[in-house]
């Protein structure tokens, strides 16, 4: 294999670094961990030699060493004791210049992320790379070492918990509106 | 038999056009919390260190470990973080808890395009920038006396990164003051190692004061300059409303 086909860890940093922070994000690191969790991917990255064009997509093999550190330090996380409220919600939106859209897109984003949340391990980093990172199913068995059809049957699943998730979400959001001062009852 | 893959939900008209609103600000929602400027610092100190980073959820005590570097990158987080509070640390008006982290900048004399493939670590990390290396290795190269003038690039990259971590922060709520503090980063420092990540906060801070005419202007050249960088999207996201 050539050297030259080879994209060092900074190259790779430069280019995706926001891609594996908001993965990371996404699978439920805290925002105090995202900043160690993003540099161990990429040093782990530098231990691997770096990335071999053609073998997979760079974001489909990042996201799958970003599996791996985040499942450890979950292990890790759980042998010490430690407080997770939404605020620690490391996922912002921030594109939208209007405060008041960008307000409503927060609200979106953090009720996304509560039904994402509801999603087993597994499931949601089929999920998360199908439906918000828009990997090809194939692209996805690859980086993970699994048949297309296990990731179709995954995204299956997934997609039908988080659906049910979000109803739920739409039902208690609504009645929690109705039960504000000032709002109309029934 | 092949299985077709299903639609996306976002693209999907028979889900919930609440649901795929929520999608799509979802696809788009960036992590907060991480300072890109500092992590490819780290991460070159760290490679350059043998590869030693951060082996668990909490990274300080391994990245200290693996050298001097990393305790100086470390040192000036901390010294953002204890720094004497500014107007934009007022949690009633301060965005800090909300603005993002901009996207990684790359260091002026770097590679620019992240498309070509990257020369060996080791190459990459000798074309670090002179006020980079002093921030990544004064512990490390003993043989080498620190001269006055290394010490000095040291003390401008720190007032660099504090005054864009500042701009960074004031963007979203105060982006006038993100504009007089990215005039004073130029005053007092002129071309630095963050000079990508001071334009695009700049075309993004004159965006948001509907200045949309010098906000595309700038926008256009740095598109040119950085068609592909980390900032492009943003900086492409901003200027778009003006054309």
């Amino acid at each position: 294999m050539s050297e030259e086909a080879r994209v060092s860890a900074e190259a790779l940093y430069r280019a995706h670094a926001p891609f594996v922070a908001g993965f990371l994000a996404r699978l439920g690191t805290p925002r105090e961990e995202l900043a160690d969790l993003v540099q161990e991917v990429f040093v782990i990255v530098h231990r691997r030699g770096g990335f071999v064009s053609g073998t997979a997509r760079p974001t489909t093999w990042l996201a799958e060493i970003a599996l791996r550190v985040n499942a450890n330090a979950r292990r890790s996380r759980a042998r010490r004791p430690m407080s997770m409220g939404t605020d620690a919600l490391a996922l912002l939106h921030t594109t939208e210049a209007d405060p008041e859209r960008r307000a409503l897109a927060a609200a979106s984003v953090a009720r996304v992320q509560r039904c994402v949340d509801q999603l087993d391990e597994d499931q949601r980093a089929v999920f998360l790379l199908y439906e918000v990172a828009g990997e090809s199913t194939v692209d996805i068995a690859a980086a993970l070492a699994i048949p297309v059809g296990t990731v179709h049957s995954r995204l299956h699943a997934a997609r039908k918990r988080f659906a049910d998730a979000w109803q739920r979400a739409e039902l208690r959001d609504g009645e929690a509106a109705d039960e504000q001062p000032g709002s109309k009852g029934p | 038999m092949m299985v077709e893959p299903p639609q996306r939900m976002v693209d999907d008209d028979a889900s919930a056009p609440e649901l795929r609103a929520g999608l799509r600000a979802y696809e788009t929602a960036e992590a907060a919390g991480v300072d890109y400027t500092a992590g490819l610092v780290a991460l070159r100190a760290s490679i350059r260190g043998g590869g030693a980073g951060p082996s668990g959820a909490s990274g300080l005590g391994a990245w200290a470990l693996g050298g001097g570097a990393l305790i100086l990158v470390i040192a000036a987080g901390t010294w953002w973080a204890t720094r004497p509070p500014s107007a934009d640390d007022d949690p009633t008006t301060s965005p800090s808890a909300e603005v993002p982290t901009l996207a990684a900048p790359i260091p002026r004399d770097a590679p620019r395009s992240h498309e070509e493939i990257a020369p060996p670590i080791d190459e990459a990390s000798a074309a670090v920038p002179p006020s980079t290396v002093v921030a990544a290795e004064p512990a490390a190269d003993r043989s080498v006396d620190p001269a006055p003038a290394r010490r000095a690039s040291g003390d401008t990259l720190a007032i660099e990164m504090r005054l864009v971590a500042e701009a960074r922060r004031a963007l979203d709520a105060h982006p006038t003051q993100t504009l007089t503090l990215l005039d004073r980063a130029d005053r007092e420092i002129g071309h630095g190692t963050f000079d990508e990540e001071r334009e695009a906060l700049r075309i993004l801070a004159l965006a948001r004061v509907e200045r949309h005419d010098r906000a595309a202007r700038l926008g256009h050249a740095f598109l040119a300059a950085h068609p592909s960088g980390l900032f492009s999207e943003r900086v492409r996201q901003a200027i778009e409303p003006s054309e």
